[in-house]
């Protein structure tokens, strides 16, 4: 009887129940909210799905699946892929993707596979909407610094402004890699994805406080069509260009045009096929899960996320006003000829960007498609922030 | 770095001004460059484009006496090469469908070639799939 009640008393100390505490409790109901999100609202649900749930599995205590001291390296120390490989959980596993930047350029490269770049190569001025949306991952930095980040850490909250995820979680673990610090990968994507969901709710108010209902309501000129050869010689060329320029960039800006020439070429089908579905949702899976497992509760319940939340807002609402700002001064250059509206695309976020743009635009005249207009700014935007991502990883020190 | 990156636990100034108006000015120089670049290859095909629409009615007129005569019967369609009789009467059916104007004056029946092959639309759509890359 003694030996059954000893081996209870065991069970009992072992399990998770003994062992949670209230900010494990705080986590695990973060993460239904997520889950909620994701699954009722439709929140980015293919990543804010794994990541919640990551979140739930590594905030059960006991579980053993992420173990956040195997990837310690504050005080010198570097990584032990021996331990990792002999100790670690799935997670753990898993979270090396992220950790060696893995993960990021291979999404990337299925996104290249469903990028059509002819509204871009059509509308070659739309990179500089693209550009001017990056404006506010650079003033979010000094947002960041004004809080009191260290520069690792601003350049990680203020690549959120780039609305985009991959690009994100590929800076945030480069610049938070090695060190200590109050931010993590986890914290970053959490936020990035988050706000990416809330685009349509974020921008049109600062669309519609900067445009007037003449710019809102201009009707742009159909695009010239492209022709195959132009396509198939733009992701060769943005390649060398970008990578001659910012080799830093080049992991991410490389897997996005291997992607679209697979897509271009048309002698690679089944190879394109593959990126954008079977590689691109595996890839999402590992990813989402891993960063969802590194959101532990003294990563998130702490006034640093505070702040990277609201830095986050600033950046998306910035960049948004620096894209739609600069369509304004396209409007006047060219004499009433380009649409403001589009401007906003450029913060990246494909498509749900381009589509606010057209959501907004069709308020004020419905039979206006903007939809193809913005597709420019809009891919530009995927090209600007992972150059700014590579400008962020070559002048902050890390 | 030329200027310390931080002093006293915070960012300097300059630091980050240096940052902010680096990135700017880098993001915007390249992808300029990359305008540049699309512009002008643009520019190239239009020209390149324009040449062989130029020499294209130099060749129709060379052609004309070869080409047959059109038909004298107004109501029969002209059809360009390549497009099967079938797809002919279906997109015809079609338009006669939405168009209550028009009339059917006459049914032509077409001769229907029996298929060699004894597979079914998608047997032959799975064997093309699985056989094309090599």
């Amino acid at each position: 009887m003694n030996e059954f009640l000893n081996t209870l008393l065991d069970l009992w100390n072992e399990s998770g129940l003994r062992n949670l505490s209230w900010t494990h409790a705080v986590m695990i109901l973060i993460s239904f909210v997520f889950i909620y999100l994701a699954i009722k609202k439709g929140f980015e649900p293919l990543l804010l799905l794994p990541i919640a749930f990551g979140m739930l599995l590594t905030n059960l205590p006991g579980s053993g699946m992420y173990n956040p001291d195997l990837f310690d390296i504050s005080s010198g120390k570097s990584l032990d892929f021996g331990r990792i490989l002999h100790e670690g959980g799935l997670l753990d596993l898993l979270y090396l993707g992220v950790k060696l930047q893995i993960y990021p350029p291979l999404i990337f490269l299925g996104i290249g596979c469903m990028t059509d770049f002819g509204p871009l190569i059509a509308n070659p001025k739309s990179f500089l909407l693209g550009a001017a949306a990056q404006a506010g991952i650079f003033i979010t930095f000094i947002g960041a610094a004004l809080f009191g980040f260290t520069p690792q850490e601003a350049g990680a909250i203020s690549i959120i402004g780039g609305a985009d995820g991959p690009t994100a979680i590929f800076v945030s673990s480069k610049l938070l890699g090695s060190g200590s610090f109050n931010i993590d990968t986890g914290t970053i994507a959490l936020a990035a994805y988050t706000y990416m969901a809330l685009v349509p709710i974020i921008q049109p108010p600062v669309m519609k406080l900067l445009t007037t209902k003449k710019e809102r309501g201009v009707v742009m000129a159909q695009l010239r069509e492209v022709s195959k050869t132009e396509k198939i010689i733009f992701p060769i060329a943005v390649t060398i260009i970008i990578a001659l320029l910012i080799p830093s960039a080049t992991p991410l800006v490389g897997m996005l045009m291997l992607g679209n020439l697979f897509k271009e070429s048309g002698v690679v089908d089944r190879l394109a096929k593959t990126a954008q579905n079977e590689l691109m949702n595996i890839v999402t899976i590992f990813l989402g899960i891993s960063v969802g497992a590194t959101t532990t509760a003294d990563k998130i319940i702490n006034v640093k996320f505070l702040q990277v939340i609201v830095l986050g807002v600033v950046a998306f609402g910035i960049g948004t006003a620096t894209g739609v700002l600069f369509g304004k001064l396209m409007y006047v250059v060219t004499k009433g000829k380009v649409n403001p509206l589009i401007g906003s695309a450029g913060v990246s976020a494909v498509p749900m960007a381009a589509r606010v743009s057209q959501k907004v635009g069709a308020q004020e005249n419905p039979s206006n498609f903007l939809l193809m207009h913005a597709m420019g700014p809009n891919v530009a935007g995927v090209i600007g922030s992972a150059v700014a991502a590579g400008v962020l990883l070559s002048i902050v020190p890390h | 770095m030329l200027i310390t990156a931080v002093q006293d636990g915070q960012m300097s100034a300059g630091y980050v001004t240096t940052v902010v108006l680096t990135g700017l000015i880098v993001v915007f120089i390249g992808l300029a460059l990359l305008i540049t670049f699309v512009y002008l290859i643009g520019k190239f095909f239009k020209l390149t484009g324009n040449k062989k629409k130029n020499r294209e009615p130099v060749k129709s007129d060379i052609n004309t006496a070869e080409t047959p005569e059109p038909s004298q019967n107004p109501s029969e369609p002209l059809i360009e090469d390549g497009i099967s009789e079938e797809t002919v009467a279906v997109i015809t059916s079609a338009v006669l469908a939405f168009s209550p104007d028009l009339k059917v004056t006459g049914i032509k029946k077409a001769a229907v070639k029996p298929k060699s092959s004894r597979r079914t639309a998608w047997g032959e759509k799975g064997v093309n799939e699985s056989t094309s890359a090599f």
